[in-house]
């Protein structure tokens, strides 16, 4: 049961490893704050549809499994995409055109195809939270590496006082790039000394 | 069939669970846009406690704005000029000697680190105090006005400010 | 007139590339470009969904959605448009190019998930673009995407006979790669 869990965080790590849901990895780490945000985000749309297919497990007719998974995947998106615009409308505006792009996160279809569908509602919450965790993980690594090296601030913290010239690049497209390229060949040489 | 209406039950029931979100969040929604509104206009008239709305001769909506006296001090509206990557939505504030009093941009999908300057001060500051006819870019404009583009942005500063000048227009003939 | 279609299709092919500046449909970028071959089948099929789909979920918005005030149904009824559009589109080049339809396999369907075509549609209606300036905006972008998608797969053809460290083999170089080729196309930022 725990396997379930832990797995997203490392050995399945949904972005670094089974490299799904690049692209708010690239958009929205310009800082830990966004980075962060985005993962919950996720999180919380993954957790409900892995929840709501599973439920569903055995009542959804095969030949329209797909359409089915992504209506209601869409569901949750709009839902989360509501929510963030009343309650937290600065990270909103941050995250913009990719919070409704959550619904083509390959991560939460990949997970309803190939887990939620074919599992328990107890399995499917833990492994939507472990896949959850871990994506929000590398986000926020992704997003202070990015804030850190292209702005000089962490969370908005001048981390190294006025006078410190950023790597503008960083927070710029092509450092996304960069940072992303780098971290997984880091992940990559760890998984080898390991073994 | 019954493949077709396992769908559109499933469609009707995410339309059902959306159309109650979408009644408990927007009020909140439409009241944050509210404030942020404001609070731009609030930035753009200084000294203006209290606005008021009015219709302009072409149908748009702008702001009259009262200091604490109750006088009207100037005039705000919102103009959308297209940028590089999307609308420029910004608030646009005059006085009453149809100078602009100040601009905030409130929402943009400029390139960053370059058309993204135009919310810096350095960029937005420019516009106060200028009249219709100083609306227009030092260099890169026929009409030669007194607005410096931000470099390698003409796009992005073009835009804000011919959008500038259409808000000054707009409410000077609303007078 | 003339400058604003010039500035928009060139805008949305260089400057805003949909790829290496705005972060859409980088899934397919990654997974497709490892042949130039597969890399122009793909953009040619993304190119003909990302306009029809444009079109498609731009009338939706304007005449289904807005005037019946749910607004908040556009995600749902985007993607679905953009889902039956690619199963058509995967019909119709089973029958007349099954070659292609081998060759390309699981990532046509996988255009359904294509971030840049769902983008689009959401970055149109959000511009406020007419229905003509939505046509320039899905050509130019889905021809940038096609024109980064096979630089990239040029480059890493090239790359495998290169001698890679072995962590950064795979998605790690190709990262690499690709935060190089958007360097490059930030040249072109003071184009327009």
């Amino acid at each position: 049961m725990l396997n379930e869990l832990t797995k997203g965080i490392f050995r399945e790590n949904p972005l670094l490893r089974l490299l799904l849901g690049t692209c708010p990895s690239l958009a929205v780490t310009s800082s830990l704050e966004n980075g962060f945000g985005m993962g919950a985000a996720t999180t919380f749309v993954l957790l409900c549809s892995n929840a709501m297919i599973s439920l569903l497990k055995g009542i959804v007719p095969s030949k329209v499994r797909i359409p089915v998974f992504i209506v209601i995947i869409a569901t949750f998106v709009t839902i989360t995409d509501l929510s963030m615009s009343a309650y937290v409308p600065d990270l909103h505006k941050n995250l913009g055109l990719f919070i409704p792009l959550i619904v083509v996160n390959c991560i939460i279809l990949g997970r309803a195809e190939a887990f939620a569908s074919k599992n328990g509602i107890v399995p499917s919450l833990l492994d939507g939270l472990g896949m959850g965790i871990g994506f929000t993980m590398a986000l926020s690594l992704i997003g202070s590496i990015r804030e850190i090296l292209g702005a000089g601030t962490l969370m908005g913290a001048s981390l190294f006082g006025p006078s410190y010239q950023p790597f503008l690049m960083f927070v710029l497209p092509a450092g996304a790039f960069l940072t992303l390229g780098l971290t997984m060949g880091v992940m990559n040489w760890m998984e080898k000394r390991k073994a | 069939m019954k493949i077709g209406a396992f769908l559109m039950a499933v469609c009707a029931l995410a339309s059902f669970g959306l159309a109650l979100t979408n009644r408990a969040t927007a009020p909140l929604i439409s009241e944050q846009k509210r404030i942020a509104r404001e609070m731009a206009m609030k930035e753009v008239l200084p000294g203006a406690v209290e606005f008021e709305d009015i219709e302009l001769s072409d149908g748009r909506l702008a702001f009259n704005g009262k200091n604490s006296s109750g006088e009207t001090i100037g005039m705000a509206t919102i103009v959308s000029p297209k940028g590089y990557g999307g609308v420029i939505e910004t608030m646009v504030g005059m006085d009453v000697d149809f100078k602009v009093t100040g601009i905030k941009i409130l929402n943009m999908q400029e390139t960053p680190g370059l058309g993204a300057k135009a919310g810096d001060p350095a960029f937005s500051g420019q516009f106060k105090g200028k009249t219709g006819e100083q609306l227009y870019l030092s260099d890169k404009d026929v009409k030669k006005g007194e607005i410096d583009a931000i470099t390698a942005s003409t796009i992005t500063s073009k835009a804000v400010t011919d959008g500038v000048r259409e808000a000054v227009e707009a409410m000077k003939n609303a007078e | 007139m003339m400058n604003d279609i010039v500035v928009l299709v060139i805008g949305a092919i260089f400057v805003n590339n949909f790829v290496l500046a705005r972060f859409l449909g980088i899934c397919p970028f990654v997974g497709v470009s490892k042949r130039v071959g597969d890399a122009v089948g793909m953009g040619m099929a993304v190119i003909f969904v990302m306009i029809l789909a444009s079109v498609a979920s731009w009338l939706t918005f304007f005449y289904v959605l807005t005037p019946l005030k749910i607004e908040y149904m556009t995600t749902i009824a985007f993607i679905l448009i953009i889902a039956s559009l690619v199963q058509f589109v995967e019909n119709v080049i089973k029958k007349m190019a099954p070659a292609l339809y081998k060759s390309l396999g699981i990532y046509l369907p996988l255009i359904t998930t294509n971030c840049a075509v769902l983008g689009i549609a959401l970055l149109n209606v959000q511009n406020g673009y007419t229905l003509t300036q939505t046509v320039l905006h899905a050509v130019g972008a889905s021809v940038g995407f096609t024109m980064a998608l096979v630089l990239l797969a040029g480059i890493r053809e090239r790359l495998e006979r290169a001698d890679i460290p072995p962590s950064l083999k795979g998605a790690p170089i190709t990262f690499i790669t690709s935060g190089l080729l958007a360097i490059a196309f930030m040249g072109f930022i003071g184009m327009v």
